[in-house]
């Protein structure tokens, strides 16, 4: 699947190798073009049993459950549940502030290693996998496509990605959100420095055309510590003006604006049924990643 | 403020090293690429102006922990007054009066207002590190210099004396002494209870004190050290008069005594002690209202056993004594006893030396009658031409009308005036060029009418007038002839014509006066309206017999006590030979001016303070202001016994700042941590 693996330094066999046990699955019904793995709204053929339904003339007779008829004299058909694709669009902040790591790896990197192994897996159990990569804009789109001739354009995509701009995530999901025509596993990696109330206009967009979201929030250790000791000079990665401050003077009201902060995104996750995955970047992206699929297995069956 | 080493002040630009240091700190920041700049953004924003103000506040606390230290390290003192001290430390005129008020306590037995203004002297000066202290003292009034202040606490001239100050005199003296010597201190210290008797506010000396102290060099500056708390539980007492009289086949002694207090208390009876040849009575005297008096006390008088036991065997001939008389104590030890002398009145001795013998005959007649019956009275007439040979040893007056004494003869007059006698010289017919003490007769003048004095002395001296206030006749006198007069003195009566009728020369001791005319009646009718000429010269004879009598009672420090004449002549106390035979141990320099009794070749002398001492008012402020208007003056209210000083190291509320400063400066840097996000690591910080 894979040809040029050694170029591939976000990617990790091994990881790739022990995470391969657990399945990516959808919390949501997913509208796929083929059969596959995760639950479709519509009735299908696999073997497990969803309803039964009256006959009504024109419905295939094979489908009659002839037991049901001998007992009750009455015609039903027996349906089963649906077995479908899903479509995997990888959302990918692409803003300069992804550029930012203080513990050896960058949050560009981290989110290089989520998405490419997430595209690899779903790759995998035969999902479609497009990626989006968004600073002001769309940098790079591609649409979800199953074959794994197109893994590698996803993979090569998150290669080139550079952290650069401004952010306008918020307007880039609605977008996405309009654009994606059938239901969708959205996964987002960003580090949302954004106007919560624009993230969750954008969340809800998505909600409203009933894709899956999963967010990966993706935070430095020292942006939640903020430990400076000395008088320091921000020089804004986004491009804004740069701020002297001392750290020392500042650092308790700069803990209150975090945690307002944090306090607004989990409220907006929890409103809007998101997946929300809070990572910091000293983290084992591997545990991350089991966290996030063992997580998605346990919640699967809601249609 | 002041400070003892002003040179460390020159650290005091350390003082802006906390804002160096945080320049500095903000001039080495880091630079750093930052994501999370909306974080920053808010709490700048919200911090800006708590952190600010924080930031300020810290800044000024260090600098000002940094300046108490350096002020502590200066040692700042107290008194702001003192600024000008800074640069007199050389040395400083310290006058002190010793008046008996001055002894005052608190309370009874505490410390006097004397010791407390010494020790508070001695505590600024030795503060403010002054190296030479001169003391003018109100006993001596001579300039003494100290080789360091805390002399002043060990020093004989600076315990308390019953004499009265004269601060005129003592700031003139202290003039006197900063115009000698030029490098000395710029600074007059006077510890005084600023009373008026001390301070005497109309002498004319205060213009010309003030006008010196103006023009010094130097910039003097006076501290006034004043203990103005008249005290109103004190009690005086004083012997007015104490006198000999025979009763029966023995002697009593008359006692007047007084007794006074500062307040109506209501009435009181108090005990007075009388101590006479060893032996002790106690009266009871009620004290109602301010003041008591008790009049011719009597008591019986052993003469010659009380010589006996005095030890003086002068006074067993001369029939004299001394006594002491004393109340309980209380806040002023120095007014609770009086001493007192007394003996048989001596003869009323006068030497009559006059040409013409009409003049002779009236003031023959006049010297002769004595004002009592139990009075003795003589008059020796002697010729001019023989007045060479004249005894005057017990001789209280010389009335002298004739040519005036020249060479052996004036010689002899004049020793005769220094020990205390008095002199009338009358005009001779034929006046001479010569003249005594300074005056001289001019040429005769009749008048026709006559002529009336118009104006004289009638409120004190031998023209003053009756006890019951009435004035003597003096303007019905009838002056027909009067001599000229040449000379400087004090004229007691004038003529219309402003010329002098009689004429006191200055003495320090005795009396030298001058009469214009003769009580001839061709001259005037001073023989036929006798009461002016007979209380003019029995008066003199009472002054002269002050000098002569074998016992009397004087004012500690006045011009006529027993030191005041040894001065005169050159000689010490020794050399007149008084010695103290009663009352509290005294240096011997200073024996007249401590109360107790003296003694001389069987003769007494009792001293006590003046009696102007027990009633002389506290000046105000105000007057005092006044009397150093235009100076520089500090004035500064003391309390006897008040434990506080003048001045005083103010280095501990240096630190005490110091230590608050660095407290305030750690509790406004510790690191302030915003509730609930007490972070022990990213992950835990993380919903």
């Amino acid at each position: 699947m894979l040809h040029d693996r050694a170029t591939r330094t976000f990617l990790d066999s091994g990881m790739l190798s022990r995470l391969a046990a657990v399945p990516l699955l959808a919390r949501r019904p997913m509208i796929g073009g083929v059969s596959g793995r995760h639950t479709s709204p519509h009735r299908g053929s696999s073997v497990e049993f969803a309803e039964y339904r009256k006959y009504v003339p024109g419905d295939d007779l094979r489908r009659l459950d002839w037991r049901v008829w001998g007992r009750t004299d009455r015609n039903y058909v027996k349906e089963y549940e649906a077995d479908t694709n899903l479509r995997l669009c990888l959302v990918v902040d692409s803003s300069g502030s992804m550029g930012y790591g203080s513990t050896g790896i960058t949050r560009i990197e981290f989110a290089r290693r989520i998405a490419g192994t997430l595209a690899f897996l779903a790759c995998r159990q035969g999902d479609a996998v497009g990626i989006s990569c968004v600073a002001e804009s769309v940098v790079r789109n591609l649409p979800p496509r199953r074959n794994p001739a197109h893994l590698r354009l996803v993979l090569d995509a998150l290669e080139e990605v550079r952290p650069q701009g401004a952010s306008r995530l918020p307007q880039v999901l609605h977008e996405i959100a309009e654009t994606v025509r059938q239901r969708a596993l959205v996964v987002i990696l960003s580090d949302l420095f954004m106007e919560p109330e624009e993230l969750a206009g954008a969340l809800g967009h998505l909600r409203f055309r009933r894709h899956d979201v999963a967010l990966f929030h993706l935070l430095d250790p020292q942006e939640i510590r903020f430990d400076f000791r000395r008088p320091t000079r921000f020089l804004d990665m986004e491009g804004g003006s740069p701020l002297f401050a001392d750290p020392l003077d500042i650092s308790a009201r700069y803990q209150q604006a975090l945690a307002t902060w944090l306090g607004a995104i989990r409220g907006i996750v929890l409103e809007q049924g998101i997946d929300h995955q809070q990572v910091s970047l000293d983290e084992d992206c591997e545990k991350v990643l089991a966290r996030f699929l063992v997580g998605r297995a346990t919640a699967r069956g809601r249609r | 403020m002041t400070f003892l080493q002003p040179w460390l002040l020159l650290a005091l630009p350390i003082v802006a090293l906390p804002v160096i240091i945080h320049l500095v700190n903000q001039w080495r920041f880091q630079s750093v690429e930052w994501a999370a700049m909306r974080f920053l953004l808010a709490a700048k924003a919200l911090s800006r102006g708590y952190s600010r103000l924080r930031q300020w506040l810290i800044l000024a606390l260090r600098m000002l922990a940094v300046a108490a230290a350096v002020f502590a390290v200066s040692r700042p003192l107290s008194r702001g007054w003192l600024a000008s001290l800074g640069g007199d430390r050389a040395a400083a005129i310290v006058l002190l009066d010793r008046s008996p008020s001055m002894a005052q306590a608190a309370v009874a037995g505490g410390e006097s207002k004397l010791a407390t203004a010494r020790r508070q002297v001695v505590s600024a000066l030795e503060t403010l590190g002054t190296k030479r202290v001169i003391l003018i003292d109100s006993v001596t009034g001579a300039p003494l210099e100290l080789a360091a202040p805390r002399a002043l606490a060990a020093l004989p001239e600076t315990e308390p004396a019953a004499a009265a100050a004269d601060l005129p005199k003592m700031l003139q003296a202290a003039c006197t002494h900063l115009r000698a010597d030029s490098s000395a201190a710029g600074s007059i210290w006077i510890c005084s209870d600023q009373r008026a008797d001390d301070w005497k506010p109309a002498d004319g000396a205060w213009p010309a004190i003030r006008q010196q102290i103006a023009a010094l060099p130097q910039g003097v500056r006076v501290n006034l050290l004043a203990a103005t708390d008249p005290g109103d539980d004190n009690l005086a007492v004083r012997v007015t008069k104490a006198t000999l009289e025979p009763q029966g086949k023995g002697w009593e002694l008359l006692l007047d005594l007084v007794l006074r207090r500062q307040r109506d208390r209501g009435p009181v009876r108090v005990p007075v002690s009388v101590e006479l040849g060893g032996a002790r009575s106690t009266i009871e005297i009620e004290l109602v209202g301010t003041e008591a008096i008790l009049a011719r006390h009597a008591i019986p008088v052993d003469v010659a056993a009380l010589a006996a036991s005095d030890g003086e065997p002068g006074n067993l001939a001369q029939g004299s004594g001394w006594g002491r008389v004393t109340i309980p104590a209380d806040i002023n030890p120095a007014d609770n006893e009086a001493y007192f002398t007394f003996g048989k009145a001596p003869t009323r001795r006068t030497v009559l030396v006059a040409e013409d013998p009409r003049a002779r005959g009236a003031l023959e007649l006049v010297a002769g009658i004595p004002p009592d019956k139990l009075l003795v009275a003589a008059v020796d007439r002697v010729a001019p031409e023989e007045a060479a040979g004249m005894a005057l040893d017990d001789v209280a007056l010389l009335l002298w009308q004739a040519p005036l004494p020249e060479g052996d003869l004036a010689a002899l007059v004049e020793r005769f005036v220094d020990r205390g006698g008095e002199v009338v010289f009358l005009p001779p017919e034929v006046p001479t060029g010569a003249s005594f003490a300074g005056i001289g007769w001019g040429l005769w003048s009749e008048h026709s009418p006559p002529l009336q004095p118009a104006s004289w002395r009638s409120d004190e001296g031998w023209l003053a007038g009756t006890l019951t206030g009435q004035a003597l006749p003096v303007g019905e006198l009838e002056i027909r002839r009067v001599c000229g007069l040449s000379g400087a003195g004090t004229a007691l009566a004038t003529l219309p014509d402003d010329r002098p009728l009689l004429l006191r020369a200055a003495r320090d001791r005795g009396a030298v006066a001058f009469l214009a005319t003769t009580p001839s009646p061709r001259d005037s009718d001073l023989a036929a309206n006798g009461i002016v000429l007979y209380c003019l010269v029995q008066r003199a004879i009472d002054e002269g017999l002050a000098a002569v009598g074998p016992a009397r009672m004087a004012d500690a420090g006045e011009p006529a006590g027993p030191s005041a004449r040894a001065e005169a002549r050159g000689a010490g106390p020794a050399a007149d030979g008084w010695r103290q035979i009663a009352g509290p141990p005294s240096p011997s320099t200073e024996s007249g001016f401590h109360p107790g009794v003296l003694a001389s070749r069987g003769r007494l002398v009792a001293i006590n303070r003046p009696a102007r001492e027990d009633v002389s008012p506290v000046l105000a402020d105000e007057q005092i202001d006044t009397l150093f208007q235009g100076l520089l003056l500090s004035r500064f209210e003391q309390q006897a016994g008040g434990l506080g000083n003048l001045v005083e190291e103010v280095w501990r509320p240096c630190l005490v700042a110091l230590l608050l400063a660095l407290a305030a400066e750690g509790l406004l840097s510790l690191p302030h941590v915003a509730p609930g996000i007490a972070v022990r690591s990213a992950r835990e910080a993380l919903p």
